[in-house]
């Protein structure tokens, strides 16, 4: 390859790293811990689904019947449940959904929406399907997740943006690829102790390298992800589908409607479920959908994870008899391999495809890739100050590195902050809506971060927030255990395991971070940034 | 370091290593999202696969057409090529969407 290509795609990378890295950092930290958000984090900031929760049949068979006398019959053309602790429910959930033909021919989708208690069922609130869906309410596993999705932009705007970045982040790895040539030698070349400047330049590289298969995973998917509602479906819908959207959706979703037959015949609830816990074993059952309930031509569609099918499958069941259909995946039963594609897509995203060792890795990695553009932005720093004619002032590379120490750092505390104000929330307020206070606590700490960031020196501001940060994840389990009396000598008879799992890893964590910050911190201060050091000497 | 402002072209004493920066990154940011998206609809016109994998393929190759358009804006000598290849390519698969719901 030529110099003068070599020269641009390194300059690309560099002002691509540049101009995206601290949103990078952001979005990819957050999903670092968003991999745990459905459900490990969701159990554990909800006291009413810490302990499992077995499926009973009956229960939900005698619930439905119930709901369905309430709701009548023209909201029976769809019913969906989700079970409490599953992927992305806190409670147990259960929507009645009616196609209702307009004046004008087209269908409108309305319904109602029963929130129930994960235990016995009884029906805590009901809304209208409107008005469920266009309500905002997060506890912090959730706002976790749809931070890290669009930023709490709304969509389009917010999906846009991450979107944006998944297909920048491809830009930085492809040119990233194209100028380290010598990457062979380069994996194994770490050199910490020798200078500040080694130290980030071959992280940037190990980092980069030993990840690239995730990174561009991650690129792609979240492009996809990101840019698919927005962009890519109305695109893709314009030609094929004339136009309609919802036509392209539909036939890409696993959720067939069956031909009512206005006949009556109780659908079997209990003895499809009863079949589904009993004959699939390896599967966590999650939800399940109920197509023409009460129907004789009923079909009824049981998802769950933990298959060899990266994207779940879905267990299909004739509703009136009970009587086992097959079983598909979810985008894999259609002809062709796009079908396949997409079924991996959630699933490498997300990292939820065998278990919480694969998240474990999937959050590491996550957590290298939010730290390459870091690495990257710093390198930058300190070759322009160490240049003879640099491109720009100290004033400027100062002020860099002042924004970045007080906006990453800060999105880290106020990331740490969110937990022990769940738990004070669970306490004082347990039934009230937390989503006003995680809301103001996210953004309010992050925000005086980053302006403290800006006028204090970057290597204060980090040590501070830092420490702020350990603190924050130190004190989730004495009070979780003040608050709960919940801890590790109790979980044999509680079965608190996953939110003491939880306790302990942020304790483990805040642990980790005070001796980095206070031991190893000092230790290397013989490898201290020239920038550092150019800041102390003014 | 001294500039000296020229139309789109940056000079200075040390040699910029694109040529019509302004021109490029308008092409990279707002082009190349056109071209690329418009190709989605336009390549389902004529590639030979199932509807399931015409409409499914485009909107999987979308970031990879997309990152490799960026690319060529800055890496590209001739920035008339670039226009050249970029509105082209846009064209193209205007004119085949154009004759597929023409019918």
């Amino acid at each position: 390859m030529k110099s003068i290509t070599i020269k641009k795609l390194y300059k690309l990378h560099t002002w691509v790293g540049i101009i995206t890295g601290i949103l990078l950092f952001v979005i990819a930290f957050s999903g670092a811990v968003a991999v745990f958000a459905r459900p490990e984090l969701q159990i554990w900031a909800n006291s009413a689904i810490r302990e499992p929760i077995p499926i009973n049949p009956e229960q939900y068979h005698a619930t439905l019947a119930t709901l369905a006398q309430k709701v009548g019959p023209e909201y029976l053309d769809e019913v969906h449940v989700n079970f409490p602790r599953a992927r992305s429910a806190e409670t147990a959930r259960v929507i009645f959904e009616g196609h209702v033909l307009q004046p004008d021919g087209t269908e409108k989708h309305e319904g109602f929406v029963f929130e129930l208690s994960p235990k016995d069922l009884r029906v805590i609130e009901k809304f209208d399907m409107e008005t469920y869906f266009s309500t905002v309410r997060f506890d912090m596993a959730s706002f976790i997740a749809h931070f890290h999705a669009d930023l709490h932009l709304g969509r389009p705007v917010g999906l846009i943006l991450t979107g944006l970045l998944g297909l920048t982040l491809m830009v930085s790895i492809i040119t990233g690829i194209l100028i380290h040539r010598k990457k062979l030698a380069q994996i194994f070349t770490f050199r910490p102790d020798k200078s500040f400047s080694l130290l980030l330049s071959d992280g940037h590289k190990v980092m980069g390298i030993w990840g690239v298969a995730f990174h561009s995973v991650i690129a792609f998917t979240g492009a996809f992800l990101g840019l698919a509602t927005v962009i890519l479906v109305p695109a893709a819908a314009y030609v094929g589908f004339n136009g309609d959207q919802e036509k392209l959706v539909e036939t890409f979703t696993a959720i067939k409607a069956p031909e009512i037959s206005h006949v009556q015949q109780e659908t079997q609830i209990s003895e499809i479920l009863s079949a589904s816990k009993e004959t699939r074993t390896d599967l966590t059952l999650t939800n399940f959908t109920v197509m023409g309930y009460g129907d004789k031509e009923a079909l009824v569609y049981v998802f769950g994870t933990g298959s060899e099918q990266l994207g779940g499958e879905t267990l299909v069941y004739q509703g009136a008899t009970g009587e086992y259909l097959r079983s598909q995946a979810n985008f894999g039963r259609l002809e062709g391999v796009t079908g396949k594609i997409l079924d991996a897509m959630f699933p490498l995203h997300f990292g939820n495809f065998a278990g919480i060792f694969v998240k474990v890795i999937w959050a590491w990695l996550g957590l290298a890739m939010a730290l390459l553009p870091i690495s990257g932005i710093m390198l930058w720093q300190q070759r322009g100050i160490a240049a003879k004619n640099p491109s720009h002032s100290k004033r400027t590379y100062e002020l860099v590195g002042r924004l970045l120490s007080g906006t990453c750092t800060g999105i880290v505390l106020a990331t740490s902050v969110l937990f022990p104000v769940q738990l004070v929330c669970n306490h004082i307020m347990p039934s009230a809506d937390e989503t006003y206070l995680i809301f103001t606590a996210f953004f309010g700490v992050w925000g005086g971060a980053t302006l403290l960031g800006l006028f204090v020196r970057a290597k204060h501001s980090f040590r501070l927030l830092g420490m702020m940060s350990a603190l924050c994840l130190v004190s989730v389990m004495p009070l979780d255990i003040a608050f709960t009396g919940s801890h590790l000598f109790n979980v044999s008879t509680t079965h608190h395991n996953v939110s003491v799992g939880v306790d302990l890893t942020l304790f483990m964590l805040g642990l980790l971070s005070f001796y980095y910050l206070f031991y190893k911190g000092k230790t290397a201060g013989s490898i201290e940034s020239p920038l550092i050091k150019a800041e102390g000497n003014k | 370091m001294e500039h000296q402002a020229s139309g789109n072209k940056l000079t200075s004493s040390r040699k910029s290593v694109f040529s019509f920066l302004k021109t490029r990154i308008f092409a990279a940011v707002i082009m190349v999202m056109i071209t690329s998206t418009v190709m989605i609809p336009g390549m389902s016109t004529y590639l030979p696969f199932n509807q399931n994998d015409a409409v499914g393929l485009p909107i999987l190759l979308f970031p990879f057409i997309w990152a490799a358009l960026f690319i060529y804006c800055f890496l590209v000598t001739s920035v008339k090529q670039l226009w050249a290849v970029l509105v082209s390519l846009a064209a193209i698969h205007i004119i085949c969407i154009y004759f597929a719901l023409a019918g």
